[in-house]
């Protein structure tokens, strides 16, 4: 797929979170192919992580989710209990690209479909693992 | 002076409905009105909660009782989280 096809079915994605982000908190940043999603808690604001959503092969492969730090944007920092225990690093949630192509490869259940994961729908599902992780 | 109805938008998983509300519509009704907009089966209403500002509204309470002002964002979200593995 040509990177102009995946940009533009990117920007459909990051628009339609814009449209939830002022709710939640999130400040969006993007950078060619990623998305970069400053979350915190919702009820214990100073705990703020960085999400990275990377959207190459989109919508052929799901976006990769995955928590880096904010200055190098290289992993690390995930909120507690968020991460998967395997390699490599991401978050088991339905529509990710690490769940559907490593954790639960070859699992009917979890096919990859960009109209039934859309990307909010998974954002909302992080957030609420890591409110979830870290309490309150 | 108070307003006749409250303009608020829905934002879930499924998309976004905006809608004006009397301000004595209960949370629960506000709920189960906004999943059958948004296509979500109603039925499964137990599974889901309104939030505002991250805080869960209170389902037997009014929009004003819980304060919930015009022009709102209010978060359908699903009450318990989907991981499926660590």
């Amino acid at each position: 797929m040509d990177i102009e096809t995946m940009k533009t079915k990117m920007r459909e994605q990051v628009d339609d979170v814009h449209k939830i982000a002022p709710a939640y908190g999130w400040s969006i940043q993007e950078d060619d192919l990623f998305m970069y999603v400053e979350m915190r808690h919702r009820r214990k604001l100073e705990h703020v992580y960085f999400l990275r959503v990377a959207f190459d092969d989109y919508p052929m492969r799901a976006p990769s989710y995955v928590f880096v730090n904010r200055d190098n944007k290289t992993p690390g920092s995930w909120p507690p209990g968020v991460k998967h225990g395997a390699e490599p690093p991401g978050i088991c949630t339905p529509g990710t690209r690490e769940c559907i192509e490593v954790y639960h490869k070859n699992d009917s259940q979890y096919q990859w479909d960009p109209k039934k994961y859309p990307t909010r729908m998974v954002l909302m599902e992080i957030q609420k693992l890591l409110e979830k992780g870290i309490g309150g | 002076m108070s307003k006749d109805k409250l303009h608020l938008t829905i934002s879930s998983a499924n998309g976004d409905w905006e809608n004006d509300f009397p301000p004595d519509q209960p949370i629960h009704a506000v709920k189960t009105t906004a999943m059958a907009h948004l296509h979500m089966d109603p039925s499964q209403a137990d599974q889901f909660i309104l939030t505002l500002n991250g805080q869960e509204l209170n389902e037997t309470k009014s929009l004003t009782e819980c304060n919930v002002p015009d022009g709102a964002i209010l978060i359908l979200e699903r009450r318990d989280v989907t991981k499926i593995g660590t």
